[in-house]
């Protein structure tokens, strides 16, 4: 079974959830042997930026160990060979570093979304 | 007409989003239909059957507990239990586990089943249609 | 062909996304395949006759694509005179789309 999941909500809940539950999903959809891919638009599209370093959060005494690391994440699933792409467009319209970007990632054009949409059994936009 | 499955993914909390008003109609719609629907409760949507939850009365509109009648999530999902029961068909709810135990909502109504990520790849594979709802 | 059923929540007014994928639902459509739009929830503000937007849902019905509105949505708005290429629909036929073979409902 070949699934298309569509990350666009970008920071939600990543701080305290320690990853992007949507990445994290697709990841357990891998290890049920589903034949994932991701497609990265909006602001999900900043994730391919590296060095997110986020201050490492603390409360009182309490202090955060394992902070989310989401570039590194993708670096991982694409690793595993899930395929990640991302709308080139969304990388322009917000000025993202081309040279601070992992690499791996597949882009394609606003235009070309119905024919990877046809690559996969169900699309399903988180 | 044969009945057909539905899998549905949900993700919000209870009284935060309209999605979760229009999920629950979406499932009642199906099951009135005569249809089956495996429900995956992700996220915050695992609080939607608390069995903890409670009505309470509205100082600011003057009502008491029953004449608000306050609709609580467990209750209107525990009648689509009843619906499926009423139809002869089936409707299958699994909540995260993880996404569980991170919130505390262990404590849920009759017919929920804790479960993961391969609960609804499953439940996708035996399905007619699926749809994912996601939050934002 | 794929039928693409598009549920969209959203509205230009609040969600800057939303035109993002009114784009994508008329790629889908000059693809080749069916598409169907059924707005709910907030998605279905702009089915009010007299918005700016009655044009864009003309431009759709003409690339024929289907739009169709949560009867339940637009009582709870008050929206009575409604965009005339918009189609009064409910969740029953939201369900019969879903179910339909060979579709890939996206909600949005």
């Amino acid at each position: 079974m070949k699934v298309l999941n569509i990350v666009e909500t970008a920071y939600r809940a990543t701080l305290e959830e320690q990853d992007d539950t949507i990445l994290w999903l697709s990841q357990s959809f891998h290890h049920a042997d589903v034949d994932i891919s991701i497609l990265l638009r909006g602001n999900a599209i900043n994730y391919l930026v590296q060095g997110q370093t986020p201050f490492n959060l603390s409360f009182g005494t309490w202090q955060q160990t394992q902070p989310p690391a989401l570039d590194r994440d993708l670096e991982m699933m694409m690793a595993k060979d899930i395929a990640v792409y991302a709308i080139a467009n969304d990388i322009q319209d917000r000025a993202l570093p081309s040279d601070r970007l992992i690499e791996g990632v597949l882009f394609i054009q606003k235009s070309e979304i119905a024919e990877l949409f046809e690559q996969f059994d169900h699309v399903w936009h988180w | 007409m044969s009945p057909q499955t539905l899998s549905i993914a949900i993700m919000d909390a209870p009284y935060e989003s309209a999605n979760s008003t229009t999920a629950l109609r979406i499932i009642h719609s199906a099951l009135n239909q005569g249809h089956h629907v495996h429900v995956f409760a992700y996220e915050g949507a695992v609080n939607l059957t608390m069995k903890a939850q409670a009505p309470h009365a509205n100082a600011i509109k003057g009502t008491t507990v029953e004449e608000e009648n306050h609709p609580t999530t467990k209750d209107w999902i525990t009648a689509l239990f009843q619906l499926a029961k009423a139809k002869g068909v089936t409707l299958k709810w699994v909540n995260c586990g993880l996404c569980v135990d991170e919130r505390g909502a262990g404590d849920w109504i009759d017919g929920v089943h804790r479960g993961g990520p391969q609960d609804f790849i499953q439940s996708v594979q035996a399905s007619d249609g699926v749809l994912v709802i996601p939050t934002r | 062909m794929t039928h693409y059923l598009i549920l969209e929540s959203r509205d230009p007014f609040d969600s800057a996304d939303w035109a993002t994928m009114q784009e994508m639902i008329i790629n889908l459509r000059e693809s080749g395949h069916d598409v169907t739009l059924f707005l709910l929830q907030n998605g279905v503000l702009i089915a009010r006759k007299g918005t700016s937007f009655e044009s864009h849902f003309f431009n759709l019905k003409a690339l024929g694509i289907n739009i169709l509105a949560d009867f339940f949505s637009l009582q709870e708005r008050g929206i009575q005179n409604m965009v005339m290429d918009v189609e009064k629909s409910h969740l029953d036929r939201l369900i019969q789309l879903c179910l339909t073979p060979n579709t890939k409902t996206i909600w949005h």
